[in-house]
Parts: structure tokens; C-alpha cells; sequence
């Protein structure tokens, strides 16, 4: 009797931490976005602005999705596979940017590539402005997103081990075919959930793109940013429907991600 | 195709795990490398297959030497330990993989990789299986698909790591004497890592035993069965016990004080005697050694030989007639080895079977051999 009540108070507890620091916000956002009606979160979102920040973040959340996946792939293969001098620093520096401030990431880059910066100003006069221009954003958002695949790839590989690739080298295929048919299909679970992570990531950075985007309203804003912006000018409908749209975004990736792990999960490609 | 090693040596941080080896496998031949483990025999099978380098020493298939050739390249059948099989792809095009993926010139065409497939799964016994992935088979149906692979692309020597360890004993044995029909079939030549004598020489015509980087002997089962070339050897092929002793006048004396002295060839000092099982007999009302049979298998028994201070348990000849207790016994290991330093004495090979018994009524040691062979299997 006791234990069954102890249970009940425990489940309790967890749902009312998980309710009102989890599921309460973007409650509150969606109510926030709807408070003026439908239509007129459908014209917040169809702002020029709006449209041209909701470009932006796609664009450069595909392209960030495209170029970690390449090389955090390459990445978690040469790691798990080689051993080299350094290698035990390397992995800890792959995970780097998760603690690392954002703000830490996107300042590097601002130094790097800034007026004041190493190539900067050289960059600037043939015509090709890194900061406060959309590839500065997209530098920043490689930053932050770089450990996720892999970190999700590189425990995966050193489960399934060298074998199999050692069996397809045998049967006659080079390393690109190894890769291609043998590693990257076997570890596609993790590779599916790294991918996620880094798409959820890159469409929600706010910190280090802040800082290297300049807020130029419809040229280098991407949807976080937008967000403050119009938050700052008291449009609250409008960030509030902005948010939303955001939050679905993420919900949508969350959700893909959980499916394909349970499928992964029921096929016992997961050990 | 046959494979030539000539003094390989591969060191790992200095410490050579092969030591300038050197074998001979002949075209069609299945050869058995055996030993303990970390012995470095599934090292040496993986410089044979191009996976991993070696610090010198050539490998040689057919005389062309394909040691700068990659892993790749050789053509060469592999069967890993646990099979390796892609996970991902049914079994179909895991038997497909060597053939799908050459480059298109000299690719066969998909209906002629399909029937391949269909006649590797009909070699196999495992008809109706192609569309299954790895994790929806047993462990001896997987076993079969992973040579299966192996052979898809035709390969004319195939190399075996292991491939038994992961199957419980009863597939085993069904296994072991189905790959061999293959082996005779196909005309491979094989080479097996194996750390079980009974597999080894179920299995292979030629065993070579390795022991911490070295080939120690090879030959086939019944040499290094009859002429052991260390005590290593005769102690890994076959049940044997240590008897400690000294060899004093060009005698062995056991530390047991009613075993009968032993011709032993070499200088004086402590010395061991190697003895199997048919090797001892006891010879009752001839000293003061008190023998308890504990278990008996065919003509010979364990025994528990109380002899001076010192208890020790022994297979031996049980004498004919004898009751579960023989007492005033005296214990006759003529038919023993002398060792000492984990060498012979007196040079390799000699004081064992070469040496008739005394009395003559005993019986013959060939008829006791294949019983010491049967009970040293499972």
C-alpha cells in the first residue's frame, strides 16, 4: 500500500516537472500565436521578413545538415578505425562546442573573419563579407552542430567493429564501397538520429549566429533571430506565431527521430 | 593454388606475435594452424589474407609473390569468427556482394549472379533461405552463409579463423565433416585457425602447431601424434602427465619411488617423464605402491597411485584380472618420453614407441592408439 502510494507521489512529481518545464512553454506559445486569431498569425508569418528569415534558417540548416553529416561521418570512421598520435584529443575536441558557449563560437569566428579579423577585411574588399552575410551564420551553425554525428556514430561504429568491413575488402571492394555498402548502411540508425539532432540544433541556434549575423531584417536573420527581433518591437503575434512555427519544426524532427529508433529498435539493428 | 610463407615475422610494440615463419601448403591441401591461444595464429592467417602488414618475409600463392598486393586484390576466401555477415543485407546479397560489386567491365549480369547465389544456397543446404536477413538464422545456418560469401567469388584458397568457436557441439560435428566434402569438392585449398586438436585432425591433412609466434611442428595428425618434436607438442596433441624425476646414469628415476627406472639418454640432473595414457602399466606383487581405479574406459583406468609419501592420479593399462584396489604394485613407464627444459632428452623422437614391451603379453600399443585417439575425444 505504501510502495503503491510512494509510486503515485513519484509520477506525480515527474509529470509536474515535465508539465510545467516542458510541455507548459510551447503551450503557452501556441496560445501566445493564436491569442489574435488564426489569420493574424498567418500574417505574421507571411511578413516579408518573416518569409525571408524562414528561407535563410532552411537554407542554412540543409546545408549544415549536408556538410557535418560528410564530415562528422568522416569524422567518427577515422576515430573509431585509426589510431594516430593525438587521437584521444582529438575526440575531445570533437565534442568541444557542446561546452562551449555559443556566443564563444560565433566570437572565434567574428575574430577570424571580422573586419578587424586575420582575412576579414581582404575578404570584404574582393566582394565576398563573411560576418554579418549569410556564410558567417552558416560557420557559426557548423560550429555548434559539429559533435552530433559524430558522437552518435562513433559508438555505433565500435559496436559493429572492423569485421564486416574486413569481410567486404576480402570480397574485393575498396574503401569508398566499404563505406558506402558496408559501414554507413549497418550504423544508419545512428547516422539517422545524428543527422536529426544536428537539423534540430541548426534551425534553433540563437547564441553564435547572434553574434556574427549583424540582424539585418530580410538579408541575415534567420528565424531565431527574427524572433527577438520582432519580440523587441512589441509584435508579440507575430514572434509568438513565428516561435510556433519553429517549435513544430523541432516537434517534427523530435518525432522522426523517435520513429526511426523504434523501427531500428524492432528490427534489432540496435544492440 | 598453393601458398608459400617464407620467414614471416610481424612484431606489435616490438614483440614479434609471428617469428619467422616459414610453411609449405600444397595445392588442395587442408591445413590446420593449432595452438593456445595467442599463439599468433590468427595473426599469421591475417598476413595470408593481406589484413594486416608484416615487418618481413614474403607470401607466395601459386609462386607469385602477393604480399605487396592489397587485401583486395588476392582473391583470397575469408571466414571470419563470427561470420561477419552484413546485417543489413538479406542473405541473398550478402552472397551477392563479392560478385555486385567489381567494377562493370567484368561483372556478371544480375540473372547470372542470381543463379550463382541460388547454387551457392543449394551447396549450402540452405534452399529458400536467400530472402532472410543474418539475425533471422542459426548459428550454423549463418556459418553457412558466411562461406557461402567466401566462395561466391570463386576464390581458390580459403582461410578459415575460428569458424567453429560460436556453434554448440553437436552442430559442430555435423559441420566439420560437411566442409570438408566442400573443401574435397571445390578443390580449395584450406587453411584452418583452430586452438582444438579433435577439429584439427578431423579435419586437416597437415597441422601445423604453433606455440608464441613459432611453428613448433608440422605434419600430418598421426606424426605429430607418434614422433612429437617437444614435450609442448606431445603434451597439446594428446592427454599426457608429468611425472618429476632425475636422470642419473643414463637412467630416469621417477620421484615416485616404485616406478621403474627409465633409459634416458643426456647428462645428469632433474628431468620430467611425458606418459599417456597407454604408456604406464602396473605391474602388481613387483613393489609397494598402493592403486585405486577410480574410472575406466575401455582398457584403461585413472587411477589414484599411492606410492611412498606421494598420491598421484594416473591413467593406466589396467592389468588384467586386477580388483578396484591394486596393491604391492609397481608402476612401468618405459613407454614414456624423458624431457627436461622443454626438450627430449637424448635427441627428439626416441624412447617412445620405437621401444617393444618387455613381456610380451601386453597388449600391442597399435591397438591401444586409436582408443587413446577415441578417448581424448569429446
Amino acid at each position: 500500500m505504501n510502495g503503491r502510494v510512494g509510486r503515485w507521489g513519484f509520477a506525480a512529481l515527474v509529470w509536474g516537472m515535465v508539465g510545467m518545464m516542458v510541455v507548459l512553454p510551447p503551450v503557452m506559445v501556441f496560445a501566445g500565436a493564436l491569442s489574435h486569431g488564426l489569420r493574424a498569425a498567418w500574417d505574421g508569418l507571411c511578413d516579408p521578413d518573416a518569409l525571408s528569415a524562414i528561407r535563410l534558417t532552411l537554407l542554412i540548416t540543409a546545408l549544415a545538415v549536408a556538410i557535418n553529416s560528410f564530415f562528422g561521418v568522416m569524422a567518427a570512421w577515422t576515430l573509431t578505425r585509426f589510431s594516430f598520435p593525438g587521437r584521444g584529443l582529438a575526440i575531445v575536441l570533437v565534442e568541444l562546442p557542446l561546452s562551449v558557449s555559443p556566443v564563444v563560437g560565433g566570437l572565434v569566428w567574428l575574430l577570424v573573419f571580422g573586419t578587424q579579423g586575420w582575412w576579414g577585411a581582404a575578404l570584404e574588399r574582393w566582394g565576398y563579407p563573411v560576418m554579418f552575410a549569410p556564410p558567417g551564420i552558416l560557420l557559426a551553425t557548423l560550429f555548434v552542430t559539429f559533435p552530433y554525428v559524430t558522437r552518435t556514430m562513433m559508438p555505433m561504429l565500435r559496436h559493429m567493429g572492423r569485421a564486416q568491413e574486413e569481410a567486404a575488402v576480402m570480397l574485393g571492394a575498396g574503401m569508398w564501397r566499404v563505406l558506402w555498402h558496408v559501414t554507413l548502411p549497418g550504423a544508419r540508425a545512428a547516422l539517422l538520429s545524428g543527422v536529426l539532432m544536428t537539423t534540430a540544433r541548426a534551425m534553433g541556434e540563437f547564441g553564435a549566429v547572434s553574434v556574427v549575423s549583424g540582424h539585418i531584417p530580410g538579408l541575415t536573420e534567420t528565424m531565431p533571430l527574427h524572433i527577438e527581433t520582432l519580440y523587441n518591437g512589441y509584435q508579440t503575434v507575430a514572434a509568438f506565431a513565428m516561435a510556433a512555427l519553429l517549435a513544430l519544426m523541432a516537434m517534427g524532427v523530435v518525432a522522426v527521430r523517435g520513429l526511426v529508433e523504434r523501427t531500428a529498435l524492432r528490427m534489432g539493428k540496435i544492440a | 593454388m598453393s601458398v608459400r610463407l617464407e620467414h614471416l615475422v610481424r612484431r606489435v610494440g616490438g614483440r614479434p606475435i609471428v617469428d619467422d615463419i616459414s610453411l609449405e601448403v600444397e595445392t588442395g591441401s587442408f591445413t590446420a594452424l593449432l595452438g593456445p591461444s595467442g599463439a599468433g595464429k590468427t595473426s599469421l592467417l591475417r598476413i595470408i589474407a593481406g589484413l594486416d602488414g608484416h615487418d618481413a618475409g614474403c607470401v607466395f600463392l601459386n609462386g607469385a609473390r602477393v604480399d605487396m598486393l592489397e587485401a583486395r586484390s588476392r582473391n583470397i576466401g575469408f571466414m571470419f569468427q563470427n561470420y561477419a555477415l552484413f546485417d543489413h543485407m538479406t542473405v541473398a546479397r550478402n552472397i551477392a556482394f563479392g560478385l555486385s560489386i567489381r567494377p562493370r567491365k567484368t561483372r556478371p549480369t544480375r540473372a547470372q549472379i542470381a543463379a550463382r547465389v541460388e547454387e551457392l544456397l543449394d551447396l549450402m543446404h540452405l534452399p529458400g533461405m536467400g530472402g532472410r536477413y543474418p539475425h533471422e538464422l542459426s548459428g550454423g545456418q549463418r556459418q553457412r552463409v558466411a562461406l557461402a560469401r567466401a566462395l561466391a567469388t570463386g576464390p581458390r584458397v580459403l582461410l578459415l579463423d575460428e569458424p567453429f568457436g560460436a556453434l554448440d557441439p553437436l552442430v559442430r560435428r555435423s559441420i566439420r565433416g560437411w566442409l570438408r566434402d566442400v573443401h574435397d569438392r571445390l578443390g580449395l585449398t584450406t587453411i584452418l585457425v583452430t586452438h582444438d586438436r579433435n577439429e584439427a585432425c578431423e579435419l586437416a591433412d597437415t597441422i601445423a602447431l604453433m606455440r608464441d609466434g613459432r611453428i613448433v611442428q608440422s605434419g600430418t595428425p598421426q606424426q605429430l601424434r607418434d614422433a612429437p618434436a617437444t614435450p609442448f607438442a606431445m603434451a597439446f596433441m594428446q592427454d599426457v602427465t608429468r611425472l618429476p624425476g632425475r636422470v642419473a646414469a643414463g637412467l630416469f628415476i621417477a620421484d615416485l619411488p616404485d616406478m621403474r627406472p627409465v633409459p634416458a639418454q643426456g647428462p645428469d640432473g632433474r628431468a620430467e617423464l611425458l606418459v599417456r595414457a597407454g604408456d604406464v602399466r602396473l605391474l602388481p606383487g613387483q613393489g609397494a605402491a598402493t592403486a585405486w581405479l577410480r574410472q575406466t574406459y575401455g582398457p584403461i583406468g585413472t587411477f589414484d597411485v599411492m606410492s611412498g609419501p606421494d598420491t598421484l592420479r594416473l591413467d593406466a593399462l589396467i592389468p588384467p584380472g586386477a580388483a578396484r584396489i591394486v596393491v604391492n604394485c609397481a608402476l612401468d613407464a618405459s613407454a614414456g618420453r624423458v624431457a627436461r627444459d622443454g626438450q627430449w632428452l637424448g635427441g627428439a623422437g626416441d624412447g617412445g614407441d620405437s621401444d617393444d614391451n618387455d613381456d610380451g603379453e601386453m597388449t600391442d600399443p597399435a591397438c591401444i592408439a586409436p582408443v587413446v585417439a577415441n578417448l581424448s575425444k569429446p
